[in-house]
């Protein structure tokens, strides 16, 4: 673990480096209060601060201050330590921020305790943090595939509508349906089912651009939302897709599942439309496709421009 | 006798006279790394040098800021060596710079140079006293 050790004189940043060092810690040093603040803005900045309060540039209580109101995560925890011992000193660093509050001379092993108090601490927020993100990719994603679930694409074209009308740029999306998939299931089982999707999810995002998004709307309904797509580039992008995705049959254990899916493709350009009625736009072109024989790209755009 | 070990009786002491340093207490406060408390003195010697000089050109632009400054950060230096004089000389020059007065700025300041001379000296006897290998000497230098 990181530990910057802020202070701007010799003695006292010696002997934490040398302390600090022994116990394991990373060190970072930074001599001015302008140095400390420029290392905690970098990526991967350390997690514990030893504080000086007296430095030239910005002072400790400054730093604090500072730090605290970015409310950056992960937490930064921060021990002042300084010759200023009087309680209204102690109060004043406390309320600025400091999490600890050290006063010189200190003794070492005190020191070292304290920073293992904080070493806790960050752990601790660690592992919060771990737990945090597991349960935000479990509400937005799809556990089979790892694609957006249902509600987050929705909410991404939600997102998208409102920038495509603010820019005046165009914005498609894409509806697509595997092909004849409760055959899939009923033939091979649903184990090789589940098996299909993943690899169909595959194929479609390996014909995506890093800007599109696609989401699993249902067992085998997925949609895909193209930034700044025009028209002509959502079909092409569309054809891609479907090119792709029945190149070749999906193999699952000794069976050869041949794959097509088939594409409804809507666009708006700038326009203020609603969710709703963009998405049935799109349905209803994909329900041609279907109609029509699937395996295809049909366009139902012109709906709404 | 181990380095740690190494006191002066306080009847050695007069009455109200404080040593220079307190190498016992400053030892046990680095956990007994004699190397380290070694180490530190060098830097504060080089240290004393840069803050006496900061502290006489801040007093002769009469710059309160960079003089409170000067003696916090060597008051802060001096405290880890338990140099208790030198430590209240500089706290002392540190008060009168926040209060911005400056009677009785120049007495404080010559004070603390007189302290920080001595803890200088006593730093460097007990380099050499170190570097010779003598384990015998006083870890609480004498005025």
């Amino acid at each position: 673990m990181k530990v910057l050790i802020a202070n701007d004189a010799p003695v006292s940043r010696h002997l934490l480096e040398v302390a600090l060092k022994g116990e394991g810690y990373q060190i970072v040093v930074a001599e001015d209060g302008a140095e400390t603040l420029r290392i905690l803005e970098e990526d991967g900045y350390p997690r514990i601060v030893i504080l000086d309060w007296m430095m030239p540039q910005a002072d400790g209580v400054e730093i604090c201050r500072s730090i605290r109101k970015r409310a950056r995560e992960p937490y930064v925890y921060l021990i002042l330590l300084t010759a200023k011992g009087e309680q209204t000193e102690i109060i004043e660093g406390l309320e600025a921020g400091a999490d600890d509050y050290m006063i010189k001379p200190f003794d070492l092993r005190e020191l070292k305790a304290r920073v293992r108090s904080g070493r806790r601490i960050v752990e601790l927020e660690e592992q919060l943090l771990s737990a945090r993100e597991l349960l935000r990719m479990q509400a937005t994603h799809d556990s089979l595939t790892g694609l957006f679930n249902r509600a987050a694409i929705l909410d991404m074209l939600q997102t998208e509508l409102a920038r495509a009308f603010r820019e005046r740029r165009p914005l498609s999306i894409i509806a697509t349906d595997l092909d004849r998939f409760k055959n899939v299931n009923d033939t091979y089982g649903h184990q090789a089912g589940d098996a299909v999707l993943v690899e169909i999810t595959r194929r479609m995002q390996g014909s995506l651009r890093a800007y599109d998004a696609v989401g699993r709307c249902g067992g085998e309904e997925f949609l895909i939302v193209s930034p700044g797509c025009a028209e002509e580039d959502a079909v092409e992008l569309a054809e891609r897709l479907r090119q792709n995705v029945s190149i070749a049959p999906v193999q699952c254990a000794r069976d050869v599942i041949p794959v097509t899916v088939s594409l409804g493709v809507a666009t708006v350009a700038g326009d203020i439309v609603q969710a709703d009625e963009f998405l049935r736009a799109a349905d209803e072109a994909l329900y041609k496709a279907k109609r029509t024989g699937r395996n295809r790209v049909v366009v139902g755009s012109q709906v709404l421009q | 006798m181990s380095f740690s070990d190494r006191t002066v009786p306080v009847q050695e002491f007069p009455e109200n006279v404080r040593p220079v340093l307190d190498c016992e207490l400053a030892l046990s406060r680095v956990c007994g790394d004699k190397d380290l408390l070694l180490e530190l003195g060098i830097l504060l010697r080089a240290e004393t040098a840069k803050l006496l000089a900061a502290i006489r050109q801040a007093a002769e632009r009469k710059d309160f800021d960079a003089l409170q400054r000067a003696a916090h950060s060597l008051k802060g230096s001096v405290a880890t060596f338990a140099a208790e004089d030198a430590f209240d000389s500089a706290f002392k020059l540190e008060r009168l710079a926040r209060s911005e007065q400056w009677v009785g700025i120049d007495d404080a300041i010559s004070a603390l140079i007189a302290e920080m001379e001595r803890v200088v000296a006593a730093l460097s006897e007990l380099d050499a006293e170190c570097k010779l290998g003598r384990d015998d000497v006083s870890m609480q230098v004498q005025r």
